[in-house]
């Protein structure tokens, strides 16, 4: 039901209606700035890469291939430009692992707060090849199939860079003692 | 069974995606292997964390930062996933002239206009603009640059051990081509990206070959200012 949505609003996108483009953005807007920022762990940077790939996407409606999600499609521009983004990024040591994460109040204070932060650490000592694989299937929850699509791979190669991914992270838990 | 399975059975029951064959066997392996079972505890507590990150609300700003930036003109004009169906089609009108010229200078001889024929077919071809080697660590092989009527685009042909990432920049665009080469059999590949946007304006076009954030190589395409 939800795919026909998207369908008949990027139809209407096409030919012209842009309030039909708002309707996408307040669906995706959520996710796709949630990727980004879990890319690169930065809120400001999640908030250009969030604006660039809804530019992009509205600018290349055209390119767009029905035959695939429509959210794939808009997670794969939001990757990409994560991905130029760190690798533009200078090197910045032990920064984005230690970067704090933006997210207020009560969230943090919870008792699960520092479990939490130091999954997200890990999440960082991971390549971007492997993060973008963890975050796309745990944090917008994918199947293999949409991550595949997002990512341009074929399955088989997403299962195993989730695998490394899970392995990886869990190593980096056990060396904090998290787990 | 291999390391490799068992850890695939540990994933597969993570994701959900047993049979119960699978599940039969999972559960045979866990009750006789202690440490395989602190591992797949130690997996599922992971994933359980994992899942916990949820979403954060971006501002409220995000939207409407958006909107006010759309271009007027709503949709780019339609320049269909780069230029692969492009060239092939190209190619295949190119043949289909070619056999036909063959095939009537067989029958009627060589005439006298066939070389304006060759020009006319060449007219909307794609042309080479610059080329150049690519080259680093295991990877090798050649970056073209091409226009043709709909504007310029990357032809690139590498052999490389490794699945690599090309990114192209010029001027405010850049494009991303990702895991080039990891399609089977791995080891040659060859992609062709149109780069809408990027005019012959005598400027550079800057090509890095990425594996993860390690950068392999760089090369540089001229794109000299057109007519």
């Amino acid at each position: 039901m939800k795919e026909e949505d998207d369908a008949a609003l990027v139809l209407r996108c096409r030919e012209g209606d842009r309030h039909a483009f708002e309707q996408l953005v307040i669906r995706y807007q959520k996710p796709v700035f949630n990727v980004a920022l879990r890319m690169l762990r930065d809120r400001q940077d999640a908030l250009d890469i969030a604006q660039t790939t809804f530019l992009k996407a509205f600018e290349h409606l055209a390119d767009y291939d029905p035959a695939f999600r429509f959210y794939s499609w808009l997670y794969r521009i939001a990757i990409n430009e994560s991905l130029n983004a760190l690798a533009l990024r200078k090197p910045r040591g032990d920064l984005d692992a230690n970067a704090a994460d933006e997210r207020p109040g009560p969230d943090r204070d919870a008792e699960g707060g520092q479990a939490l932060q130091a999954i997200e650490d890990a999440l960082m000592r991971l390549s971007p090849e492997l993060r973008s694989a963890a975050i796309l299937r745990h944090i917008t929850q994918l199947s293999y199939e949409n991550i595949a699509q997002a990512l341009g791979l074929p399955e088989k190669t997403v299962k195993s860079r989730l695998h490394s991914a899970r392995e990886r992270l869990r190593e980096h838990l056990l060396r904090d003692e998290v787990i | 069974m291999t390391n490799d399975e068992r850890m695939a059975l540990i994933h597969a029951e993570l994701d959900g995606d047993l049979s119960s064959q699978q599940r039969a066997d999972l559960a045979r392996l866990l009750l006789a292997d202690p440490q395989m079972r602190a591992l797949r505890d130690e997996l599922k507590g992971l994933c359980s964390r994992l899942d916990a990150i949820g979403q954060v609300e971006p501002p409220p700003q995000l939207k409407d930062s958006i909107l006010k930036r759309l271009p007027s003109v709503p949709v780019a004009p339609t320049y269909r996933k780069a230029s692969f169906g492009r060239w092939r089609l190209a190619a295949m009108v190119a043949g289909l002239l070619m056999a036909g010229t063959i095939v009537y200078e067989t029958v009627q001889g060589p005439a006298p206009g066939s070389r304006e024929t060759a020009g006319t077919m060449a007219a909307d071809a794609p042309t080479t603009v610059d080329s150049v080697a690519l080259g680093g660590g295991s990877v090798t092989g050649r970056a073209t640059l091409y226009r043709d009527k709909n504007g310029l685009a990357v032809g690139l042909e590498v052999s490389t051990a490794e699945p690599v990432d090309v990114l192209i920049t010029s001027g405010g665009h850049s494009f991303r081509i990702n895991a080039l080469g990891s399609s089977e059999p791995p080891g040659h590949a060859r992609q062709t990206v149109a780069l809408p946007g990027v005019k012959m304006q005598g400027q550079d076009i800057e090509l890095s070959l990425l594996v993860g954030e390690r950068t392999l190589s760089r090369a540089t395409l001229r794109a000299p200012a057109g007519p």
